[in-house]
């Protein structure tokens, strides 16, 4: 098989992953080739409008796990390859001097047992990184159930380790993935928690699941967000809606991947980190799924508009990140502002800040963009789902996703 | 009616001169060209000072903050940037450093937001640049950023490529940033007696392998070319091998 035929294979079964980020890591180039950037590069971008900063690749298809979701379950009849570590080195090594790739994103079905498999990685990289002196971006995806001492020596050879928890729940997971058990999952995440340096994943791990191939709500999704998030430090949950590839019983029936609502997730995830809410601030028993027509923080502003309007030339940075609209580099503008004066309605356009939805939630100055009368929750979602019927809405995620890790 | 004043300059350290000039003055300039860029009319008259006397005149003033500021929105194409560095350096003068954050002056969106431009332009062709590889493992690539970034980008490539020599052109401006061993250069169309470079055998097989891998990375079933577009905007694609059939 010619290294074009792999790689066709070998990228399109790699393709489901989300993760692409380049960023977090400060590796120098010491006279070889290559060095990483801290905000990560996007090289160029697919027509599905995902960021590629990466040479996404699987060391090989072949796999002895059935996984229901997967292509490249050992029952499917589809055509497997396998790299040689030459053949991705040379790979890596061209697309980089090219300038067309930031590093490698290794991932691997499970060939023999997990420790070969990751051994076969290991020797990869090793390579990559000694014979080939190759100072870029390396993400590798842990096989579940491998020995420490390859994770060990895994992680001090690349920038990222993760290991994907592959669905929301512990019962998705014994449902759609029997051989796997989230245990070995999560041992990888422990392992890569207490070891992480400068020189043991600098840039961390991060992890993916799936969305609508098993039936959890977006209550527990978030929840489990949010404990892999303080139990294991993680940079970044990716969601990715689930693309339906195999025929099962166990599996629904979609025509189409739930775009949308992975998009609301990543929103959600997105006030998770940096804004400080909880999941269940956002969503309750009652009210278990996120409203496809409002994106989670106008939906959490008016179910607790009596916290609002708030004044931007007081409130703190906290308060001003709840203000639906206002983001960190908006509230960081205003903050460093309204020392020097006080912000009236005509500064905030003035500044590049768009009060398209927040006006409806603050005060300049002490006014309200109209007569205060009209400060009130029907009025205001009325409006907002006017403006919010949003026209390009899976672009923005992909802006968060790839530039503000 | 009286003609208005266009003042002169050949470079940036000219241009910070001039505006010195303007301000100890107290002159309000109609505008500030470079002498390049200038049209003369029957309406205008230029001026070509002689600042000599005002060249120290910022030296210790300014902050390396309001410098670098500076230095960065002189880099972009706005028709009016340089009155933009004199309104700035005017305010720069009665407030001092604290200018940068009074975003209620016009001048200081101004500045930032052309500052930021240029550095997010910068971010955007070090991802989507392209070597092509030549004979003799020499690199070579053309760009053709709207704002002047080729030194800003040049010191990213010299660490990441330290043990290859490389050439880049900015095509629209016809300069090159030229790294040979550990020196980078910025050489003009003139410098560059005959450019004869041949493409390396090996450059059109890695070319198909990044275009197939482009092709086969994409998810079918999400497509969704008005967000690939929003990202990598049209006017990138000219030198990216993968956009080709695209076009
Ligand atoms: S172990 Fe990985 S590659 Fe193998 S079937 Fe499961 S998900 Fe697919």
């Amino acid at each position: 098989m010619t290294t074009k035929e792999k790689l066709t294979i070998l990228a399109d079964s790699a393709k489901y992953d989300a993760s692409c980020s380049s960023s977090g890591s400060t590796r120098v180039n010491q006279g070889g080739l290559g060095s990483a950037s801290i905000n990560g590069i996007c090289h160029s971008f697919s027509s599905d409008g995902r960021c590629i900063s990466l040479l996404k690749i699987l060391m090989t298809n072949c796999c002895i796990f059935d996984c229901k979701y997967c292509i490249n379950r050992k029952s499917n009849q589809v055509q497997r390859a396998v790299f040689t570590p030459e053949e991705i080195c040379c790979l890596t090594i061209n697309f980089y001097k090219r300038n067309y790739i930031e590093g490698l994103f290794l991932s691997s079905g499970i060939l023999k047992s997990p420790d070969y498999t990751m051994e076969k990685m290991i020797e990869t990289i090793f390579l990559l990184r000694t014979k080939y002196h190759f100072n870029g971006y390396i993400h590798a995806k842990a096989i579940p159930g491998a020995s420490e001492y390859l994770l060990k020596k895994l992680g001090s050879l690349v920038d990222r380790l993760s290991a994907n928890i592959e669905l929301p729940s512990d019962n998705g997971l014994k449902l759609l993935a029997p051989e796997k058990n989230s245990r070995k999952i999560t041992n990888i995440m422990a392992y890569v928690k207490k070891n992480q340096s400068k020189t043991f994943t600098p840039a961390g791990q991060s992890t993916q699941m799936i969305i609508g191939a098993s039936k959890e709500k977006d209550l527990e999704i978030l929840k489990r967000s949010e404990n892999l998030y303080q139990t294991f430090s993680l940079k970044r949950v990716f969601y990715s809606a689930y693309v339906p590839v195999n025929q099962d019983s166990l599996l629904p029936t979609l025509k189409t991947p739930p775009l949308k609502r992975e998009h609301r997730l990543y929103q959600a995830d997105w006030l998770l980190r940096f804004y400080n809410y909880k999941a269940e601030d956002l969503l309750s028993e009652q009210n278990p799924n996120f409203n496809v027509l409002l994106d989670p923080k106008a939906d959490w502003a008016i179910r607790h508009l009596n916290e609002f309007p708030k004044e931007i030339n007081q409130v703190s940075y906290y308060d001003l990140l709840k203000i639906p609209g206002i983001g960190p580099t908006s509230a960081k503008k205003i903050i460093s502002s309204r020392r020097y004066f006080k912000i009236e309605f005509n500064d905030l356009k003035k500044m590049g800040i768009s009060v398209k939805k927040a006006k409806y939630f603050i005060l300049c100055n002490g006014k309200y963009f109209m007569n205060k009368a009209f400060f009130e929750a029907n009025f205001i979602t009325k409006n907002l789902l006017l403006e919010s019927i949003e026209k390009i809405d899976v672009q923005n995620r992909q802006l968060s996703l790839f530039y503000e890790e | 009616m009286k003609n208005e004043n266009i003042y002169i300059y050949e470079n940036f350290k000219e241009l910070l001169s001039v505006i010195a000039y303007l301000i100890i003055n107290q002159i309000k300039p109609y505008n500030i060209q470079k002498k390049e860029k200038v049209t003369p009319s029957l309406f205008t008259n230029l001026i070509h000072l002689d600042t000599h006397t005002y060249q120290q005149f910022w030296n210790k003033k300014l902050s390396s903050k309001i410098y670098s500021l500076i230095k960065d929105a002189y880099r972009s194409e706005d028709e009016y940037k340089e009155l933009v560095l004199y309104y700035v350096l005017l305010n720069y003068q009665k407030y001092g450093e604290k200018v940068i954050h009074m975003r209620n002056l016009k001048c200081v969106n101004k500045l930032l937001a052309l500052s930021k431009y240029v550095h997010s332009e910068n971010h955007k062709w070090k991802g989507f640049l392209r070597f092509q590889e030549m004979e003799n493992h020499f690199y070579y690539a053309e760009f053709e950023p709207v704002n002047d970034i080729l030194e800003l980008i040049a010191p990213h490539f010299k660490t990441r490529f330290q043990n290859e020599n490389w050439l880049i052109k900015d095509v629209k401006r016809k300069k090159y940033a030229f790294k040979k061993g550990n020196h980078l250069f910025f050489l003009q169309e003139e410098d560059i007696l005959k450019l004869e470079l041949k493409q390396s055998l090996k450059e059109e097989e890695c070319e198909d392998l990044w275009k197939t891998f482009f092709h086969t990375i994409a998810i079918k079933e999400r497509t969704n070319k008005k967000c690939q577009q929003n990202f990598m905007p049209k006017r990138y694609w000219k030198y990216m091998i993968e956009m080709e059939r695209e076009q």
